[in-house]
């Protein structure tokens, strides 16, 4: 049929683009789904593991990000976000909105950059050099967080992870609004010019 | 432009949606006329998106895909996937200048200056009283051009046999619009409806709002940013006891982003 998909098996799909998955995806493509879902599951999942602490509300989480990647992939544009992008940005939406439906959110352990869980071992079909490249990627960033003080690791943390306001996370931590402020800016200042020396 | 009227000091709490609200809107105003934050939120932006990248992989459990997969299996042939929109020669590439993807919701129902806003509201309204009956009628899904005006013609969602319209009126840099809604049922049980607000990037929450006995209403929109950022507006029904952070399936929803004529 004219314009129709060629059949492609799973090996084929590891080789394509994740902007040529989402198209597939859009064109109703389970098969691309479930390989988009294979590239991203460890980094989707361990990044609400990291907002939200709990498996459970973790994988929930997960799960509706791939359904609104499955719901939005007609309506994604390659020019406004890279797809890594798209899927990490859903994420956190769904594990900050997890986060304010939660009654018990106040009693919940706040955790360090380096409070997290064990690393997921390499997908079999996954290149070493992929392997590396997307190891070294995140040991940068890492590196670059490392740097940063306590105070400004914490706060930066409460604001990317669990979504809170300078407002919020002065009430949190019982600190004037302004030396929030005064953290994050300099926090984020200082990864920048890290990430960008690198 | 002097070194106080910068926001480059706001842009790091506005890439993270930290800012309150004052703050995320005067950011949001001064970032067209000025080059220098713009390539300073590029800066911050890139930052940000490397600290999705900071949280180690964890492997989740088989029984994940399989919910994924179930759920697909359920969505009707595609009806709740949004139809495909071809990006238009407007379509800039916007992420190292865009607003920032902000999980909380801006939008609030016009309740500062409400007299104001009022005022304007009615005005678009009367002006747009002969067209909309035309509106009504056309085929088109593309949004339309009035009076300087762009207006997104929202349609009833294809499971709902509804005659159930809807329209988003804004101007070209406006962070402020009207959504006018006719022919939805009334709610009960607390129930009320949503307005969203989404592009490619992300979903925002609008405001919540009641329809009169004709199924009528007139909702002002307040965003964080212009509403031409957005590609689709989408009316959802939300049930008392919902939370109010799921997206379900809308009632009203547009079909075409944004086009200058």
């Amino acid at each position: 049929m004219e314009g129709e998909q060629p059949k492609t098996t799973s090996t084929g799909l590891k080789l394509i683009p994740d902007e040529a998955l989402i198209e597939r995806i859009a064109n109703a493509d389970t098969a691309a789904l479930k390989e988009l879902y294979l590239r991203y599951r460890g980094l989707i999942y361990g990044l609400a593991l990291r907002s939200l602490g709990d498996r459970e509300s973790a994988e929930d989480v997960a799960v509706d990000v791939f359904w609104e990647v499955w719901i939005n992939a007609p309506r994604y544009v390659r020019q406004r976000a890279r797809v890594r992008t798209w899927l990490t940005s859903i994420c956190r939406h769904r594990s900050i909105d997890a986060l304010r439906r939660r009654a018990a959110r106040p009693g919940r352990q706040a955790l360090g950059w380096d409070d997290l869980p064990t690393e997921l071992p390499a997908r079999k079909s996954e290149t070493p050099e992929a392997r590396v490249t997307k190891n070294e990627a995140r040991a940068q960033v890492r590196k670059a967080v490392a740097q940063l003080r306590q105070n400004q690791q914490q706060s930066l943390g409460l604001a990317y992870f669990d979504g809170l306001t300078h407002a919020e996370i002065a009430e949190k931590l019982n600190l004037p609004l302004g030396t929030v402020k005064t953290r994050i800016r300099l926090a984020m200042r200082r990864l920048a010019e890290l990430l960008d020396d690198e | 432009m002097s070194n106080s009227e910068h926001v480059t000091d706001l842009l790091p709490g506005y890439v993270l949606g930290s800012l309150n609200e004052n703050e995320t809107l005067r950011v949001a105003r001064h970032l067209p006329s000025c080059a220098l934050c713009r390539q300073e939120l590029q800066r911050h932006w890139r930052t940000f998106e490397s600290l999705g990248i900071s949280a180690p992989e964890v492997n989740p459990s088989d029984t994940v895909w399989q919910r994924i997969e179930a759920r697909v299996a359920t969505d009707d042939n595609g009806a709740q996937r949004a139809p495909t929109v071809p990006p238009t020669e407007s379509e800039q590439p916007v992420q190292n200048e865009a607003p920032p993807v902000s999980h909380r919701s801006r939008l609030v129902a016009g309740r500062r200056s409400f007299a104001a806003v009022l005022v304007a509201s009615v005005v678009v309204i009367l002006g747009l009283a002969i067209t909309t009956g035309m509106l009504w009628l056309q085929q088109t899904e593309q949004p339309a051009r009035l009076a300087g005006m762009l207006v997104f013609k929202l349609s009833s969602a294809p499971q709902h046999d509804s005659e159930a319209r809807g329209l988003v009126v804004c101007t070209d840099e406006g962070a402020r619009g009207t959504l006018i809604v006719k022919g939805l049922p009334t709610m009960e049980n607390g129930a009320t409806y949503r307005l969203w607000l989404e592009n490619s990037r992300e979903r925002l929450r609008g405001p919540a709002f009641a329809v009169d006995e004709q199924g009528y209403a007139s909702v002002m929109v307040d965003a964080a940013r212009p509403l031409t950022d957005f590609s689709r507006f989408a009316v959802t029904i939300e049930p008392a006891d919902s939370g109010g952070a799921a997206f379900r399936r809308p009632v009203l929803d547009t079909h075409a982003g944004v086009q200058e004529r």
